[in-house]
């Protein structure tokens, strides 16, 4: 009996003693479940960033890829598909990742980056042997690039939406004293080539139907008014006047081994250059100025200024109190300057809307390091026309990258 | 029966009392740690779920399906402090179909007052709203909920939080069991009665605002 009671005692609380231990196993099964499930859904997103960035790195190497793969192995689990679709100049790269069941989308859109997307872009910060510093009296509205060294004084200020440099983040004394300020997107030891054929691609474009190229003249005067375009060859000579479209209906005109000289009112989409330099004789401004701080501003005039050499601002009476200037300007092998920045008198501004793509950065000006007044030349004021975000001139230069427009996950 | 039968009765009735006693305290200490781990589950549980709504609703900080209106990745954020931020998104169709419409949406997070209805004087709603929508606060156990913010060059902004030069974005939670266990012992201190979890995201970086 006493057995009999002892085996009753000993069932009964074993029997007690499992029922806790499940209800402990259920709950810590619940707990590794919960962050198991965590875990499956971050490592499902990983997966798709994984495909994401594997499409995006063959895409810089070559525009047209296609994946290949599908599906694609992770962890030796076929478990990442990866798509690329074209619609116009945007490709949509999307990329699922699987794992342990759950499943993520990501799906990013890019476009072919332009160098007149930049505001200010430079391969190299400063003719060989000097030293240029952006300092606390400069500041960069729209994306800035160089593949040089940054060297900042006294905290200039950078205002994105992106700004990337190729060198070193050099200061004058220290970060405390001379750290940037820099909004928007931030990627140092970034380079990107500065093409060779940029401007022999704008004389094959003008080569071809609807562009037009003018060729046998040392210098070409042109003038935007509008509707119409006026040339000539000679400064003393009377212009010649077209309607704009008769001369080239696809917005491209080319110089080939002559200076272009350039002024005027533009009125529609062009793009102008030389294998040689452009003078800029006088104010070049659009017909509908737009805010230039609205990316959607409806003005459709835009103006690609493009020169193997040099952009100049020329030295004459028209330039000696300000210039304006609207447009994207891309030099390959020189810069943009003042003309005689040295020895010109002080001629007040260069308001520029637009941006600037150049070889070597150069001066426009000089000015008193104490006091910071002009001495000679121009002072600069430099706006960003945001619409190069979405807006390319006929014929820009591509970076041969792509840009990210949006990201979804 | 003789006095050795009375001496065995005695001996079994003390063993047996303290068996029980034993079985007593075992049960007592099982019905504790079984409601600790359910509260300390439950917290988990709500942990992960905030999580996995504000890692999804912070990644798509400034997207927006229709590309032409996104933002430059400094307006993408409209306001910021360390218990609220206010940022232009394009919420999901519905769960199936995860673009967006194309219209830009402003959503907030916002740390909420504290809930009195609850034993845990710490917990306080979360808000998470649409512009233009009545606060809808959840209760999950949330005591805490900062928001640091870096610019491009690691350094932390001080406030009042310039939005336009916000880089990175730190994130630190801690869910508290709102009911606790045992919360009128007063031997134990407040994260004995509240299984506490806390949630670190060190920089989360918008991919919108990294273009």
């Amino acid at each position: 009996m006493g057995g009999k009671a002892a085996l009753l005692l000993v069932l009964g609380f074993s029997s007690i003693l499992l029922i806790i231990g499940l209800n402990f196993n259920s709950v810590s099964g619940s707990a590794a479940d919960n962050s198991g499930k965590y875990f499956e859904l971050v490592t499902a997103k990983e997966i798709a960033r994984t495909g994401i960035n594997l499409a995006a790195s063959n895409i810089a190497k070559n525009p047209g890829w296609q994946p290949d793969g599908n599906p694609y192995s992770f962890s030796g689990e076929e478990n990442l598909i990866i798509s690329v679709k074209d619609t116009g100049d945007v490709k949509t790269i999307t990329a699922i990742g699987e794992y342990k069941g759950i499943t993520k989308l990501i799906e990013v859109k890019v476009r072919a980056a332009s160098f007149s997307e930049f505001a200010y872009f430079s391969d190299e910060e400063a003719p060989t042997g000097e030293e240029i510093w952006w300092t606390k009296k400069d500041s960069v509205w729209g994306p800035f690039h160089t593949n040089d060294v940054l060297r900042v004084s006294k905290h200039p200020y950078f205002n994105g939406p992106s700004t990337s440099h190729g060198g070193s983040l050099i200061y004058q004394s220290d970060a405390a004293a001379d750290e940037p300020v820099i909004v928007g997107d931030y990627n140092p030891g970034l380079t990107i080539s500065l093409p060779i054929d940029g401007v022999s691609g704008l004389s094959t474009k003008a080569s071809g139907t609807g562009g037009y190229v003018f060729s046998g003249h040392p210098e070409v005067f042109l003038e935007f008014a509008g509707d119409s375009l006026k040339y000539k060859f000679n400064a003393a000579d009377a212009y010649t006047t077209v309607l704009g479209s008769d001369l080239s209906t696809s917005g491209i005109i080319y110089v080939e081994n002559g200076n272009l000289r350039l002024q005027g009112t533009v009125k529609g989409k062009w793009s102008v250059g030389t294998n040689k330099s452009v003078y800029l004789d006088d104010d070049i401004v659009y017909n509908d100025v737009p805010d230039f701080t609205d990316k959607n501003d409806p003005s459709n005039d835009l103006l690609g200024i493009l020169s193997k050499e040099n952009v100049y601002v020329t030295n004459n009476a028209e330039n000696s109190s300000d210039i304006n200037i609207h447009a994207s300007i891309y030099v390959e092998n020189g810069g943009f300057q003042a003309e005689d920045y040295k020895t010109r008198p002080v001629s007040g501004y260069i308001n520029l809307v637009g941006g600037v793509t150049q070889k070597t950065r150069q001066g426009v000006g000089t000015f008193n390091s104490s006091s910071g007044n002009i001495e000679s030349g121009f002072a600069k004021n430099y706006r960003y026309d945001s619409r190069l975000q979405r807006m390319v001139p006929p014929y820009f230069p591509s970076t041969s990258t792509f840009r990210i427009l949006s990201w979804l996950e | 029966m003789g006095f050795s039968t009375l001496i065995d009765i005695l001996g079994a009735a003390i063993i047996g009392g303290m068996v029980l006693l034993s079985v007593r305290a075992l049960m007592l200490n099982s019905s504790e740690k079984s409601n600790q781990f359910q509260n300390e589950l439950i917290a988990q549980q709500n942990l992960v779920s905030i999580v996995e709504l504000i890692e999804h609703d912070f990644a798509r900080i400034g997207y927006c399906e229709n590309t032409d209106s996104i933002e430059a990745p400094e307006d993408m954020i409209v306001y910021a402090d360390s218990t609220k931020i206010s940022f232009k998104t394009d919420f999901a169709q519905g769960f199936q179909n995860i673009r967006g419409d194309g219209t830009k949406d402003i959503l907030t997070y916002e740390f909420g007052p504290t809930i009195t209805s609850t034993p845990n004087p710490y917990d306080r709603l979360l808000y998470r709203y649409a512009k233009g929508e009545t606060k809808n606060g959840s209760n999950l156990g949330l005591t805490e909920f900062r928001l640091n913010y870096f610019d491009n060059l690691g350094n932390e902004l001080l406030h009042p939080i310039d939005t336009k030069l916000i880089s990175y974005i730190q994130i630190d939670l801690k869910v508290e069991d709102s009911y606790g266990y045992d919360t009128g012992n007063d031997e134990k201190v407040h994260s004995e009665k509240y299984p506490t979890i806390f949630w670190r995201q060190i920089r989360v970086a918008a991919k919108n605002m990294s273009r």
